[in-house]
């Protein structure tokens, strides 16, 4: 036996799920976007909740609900949209560390708000990695979406509870998170062109709803866009994931993680690296408004989280060595 | 005196000074340094036209000291590398490029003298961005800009060359976009086996060669630059 047991994963009801990870950072130079996870945060909570590393693959669900079944016991996490999840029939807490034993299905049901939910599996999740991501890039053509029937192959320490007939939760870790509505608050910086729009731009900007045709490229957000001065065509430029972009036609484009790395929209603002996690949680029909935001406590708010986030992760690995359900090599 | 704004909570966007070439020039040395020996916290580069943006982690650094490393390095110039020229062939207008009429009739020519002049000179790349491997060049003989769509396209076919401005393009794949399409190349632009991925770099030269629709099948392949003399 090697010192990772194989643990397979057998998918139920697919939904719409595919394997992701933290995406491709660092390839601007040929063209190819960060994507991965659009709700970074609820990834990294669910990662971190099963002891894997920063990064490791997991599944990504959007706007459905899915099922599968593991072979071995293994340790669970589920994030992001979904709050109901069933394990054997049995209802059990999101955003936390579950002990799901084999042949029990796991049951994560569809959210009634937010849109992308995350399931992590204590291990290696095994997926075809292009460019050193497993994430989908719809421009690269890569990507593993599930399908009822498939097998994934998980590699894994778990080593506790040779008779789990039932969910033993032996963990409760404190996890902050703020449950999804279907009208958000997005924090923005000023952007570039924030200058060619009136000052108090921001401040009578109305609410925005997210419109159908919205993806992992952006949001389409519907309302009234404020007026720009002046009509100069802007040359093409880099831009930021959560970039607030004013098309000539009405309304606003709000980038998420599969945008192209350059556009020639003028940028009212940037949404902060927190806020942008929020964005990927938004349905089409939702509310979206924006909220000014000085740069120094957008990078404030990010610091915190990840404080927050560093310190759930030593508080599991010490939980988890200390219970002795993960074996040392 | 080149300009570095703040680009959101983990982003500055640097505006060189000079003139286009100039500035282009600069943001170009830029990158090509940040990929060399990038400062700590800096994850990634976009090098355009006039501009780069700078992406940081903004829990390893910040704005000021990322803007401090960018500024001394602002005199770098981008490696030399004697520039190769690629030819593209392309087909004009029809389904490959349903704009090429009306951007025509916006600048006031018709469509032959749209592509006499777009296929009429070598241009100068000036970057590689998305979607992936797509190469931009400047058209400095566009009399005027072209205005972008007013609605993006969802769906772009994979090939498709396209203007917007004083710039041209060429979309490598399937994917949604604003520019006015004026035809289609058969050539694939990367290959993911390549460990290279593209073939081409900022600085090579891009030259459009008008075919015709039975030649299509001749010129499929990877784009590769012409035989030097």
């Amino acid at each position: 036996m090697t010192d990772r047991d194989v643990t397979v994963l057998r998918v139920g009801d697919p939904g719409i799920t595919t394997v992701q990870d933290l995406g491709r950072p660092g390839l601007s130079r040929f063209g190819i976007g960060l994507n991965g996870a659009g709700d970074r945060h609820a990834a990294a909570v669910a990662t971190a909740l099963v002891g894997n590393s920063p990064g490791s693959p997991l599944l990504e669900t959007t706007a459905t609900g899915w099922s599968f079944t593991l072979d071995r016991p293994a340790l669970v996490a589920v994030t992001g949209a979904a709050d109901r999840v069933t394990v054997a029939a049995q209802p059990q807490p999101a955003w936390q560390t579950l002990v799901v034993p084999a042949g029990r299905p796991v049951v994560v049901e569809p959210p009634d708000r937010g849109w992308r939910t995350y399931v992590a599996i204590g291990g290696a999740l095994e997926a075809e990695r292009t460019l050193g991501s497993v994430a989908p890039d719809p421009l690269l053509g890569v990507g593993t979406r599930l399908e009822a029937g498939d097998d994934l192959t998980v590699r894994t320490r778990f080593a506790g509870f040779t008779h789990p007939h039932t969910v033993i939760p032996v963990f409760r870790f404190p996890v902050d998170h703020a449950a999804p509505g279907h009208a958000w608050e997005i924090a923005v910086t000023p952007g570039p062109e924030a200058g060619e729009f009136a000052p108090d731009t921001w401040e009578t900007l109305g609410e925005f709803e997210v419109g159908r045709d919205s993806d992992y490229v952006g949001l389409r957000l519907l309302g009234h866009a404020p007026a720009r001065r002046g009509r100069a065509e802007m040359i093409s430029r880099g831009v930021p994931i959560g970039a607030v972009e004013v098309p000539p036609t009405d309304g606003l484009l709000v980038l998420l993680r599969g945008r192209l790395v350059t556009a020639g929209y003028p940028v009212l603002g940037v949404a902060t690296t927190v806020a942008t996690d929020r964005l990927a949680q938004a349905r089409p029909g939702d509310g979206i408004r924006f909220r000014p935001c000085s740069t120094a406590d957008a990078v404030a708010d990010a610091r915190r989280e990840a404080a927050d986030l560093s310190e759930l992760a030593r508080r599991v690995q010490r939980a988890l060595r200390a219970s002795g359900v993960e074996r040392l090599h | 005196m080149t300009v570095i704004r703040e680009y959101g909570d983990a982003g500055l966007l640097v505006e060189p000074d000079g003139d286009h070439d100039q500035a282009w020039a600069t943001a170009q040395g830029l990158a090509a340094s940040l990929a060399d020996d990038p400062p700590d916290g800096v994850v990634d580069v976009v090098a355009s036209f006039r501009h780069a943006f700078v992406v940081f982690d903004p829990v390893r650094t910040d704005h000021a000291s990322v803007e401090a490393a960018l500024r001394a390095r602002l005199d770098r110039a981008a490696p030399t590398r004697s520039p190769r020229t690629f030819s593209v062939p392309v087909l004009y207008g029809g389904d490959a490029g349903p704009d090429l009429a009306d951007v025509a009739d916006e600048l006031g020519m018709t469509p032959e003298e749209l592509v006499a002049l777009h296929a009429g000179d070598t241009w100068v790349l000036r970057f590689v961005g998305s979607p992936v491997a797509a190469l931009f060049v400047d058209v400095p003989a566009l009399p005027a800009e072209v205005p972008r769509m007013r609605s993006p396209r969802t769906r772009i076919p994979p090939g498709s060359v396209a203007v917007s401005g004083r710039q041209s393009m060429i979309y490598p794949v399937p994917s949604p976009g604003g520019w006015r399409l004026l035809g289609r190349t058969p050539v694939t632009l990367f290959d993911l086996e390549d460990s290279d991925l593209v073939t081409y770099r900022p600085g090579d030269r891009v030259r459009f060669v008008p075919i015709e629709a039975d030649a299509w099948d001749d010129h499929s392949g990877r784009l590769e630059p012409d035989e030097t003399a």
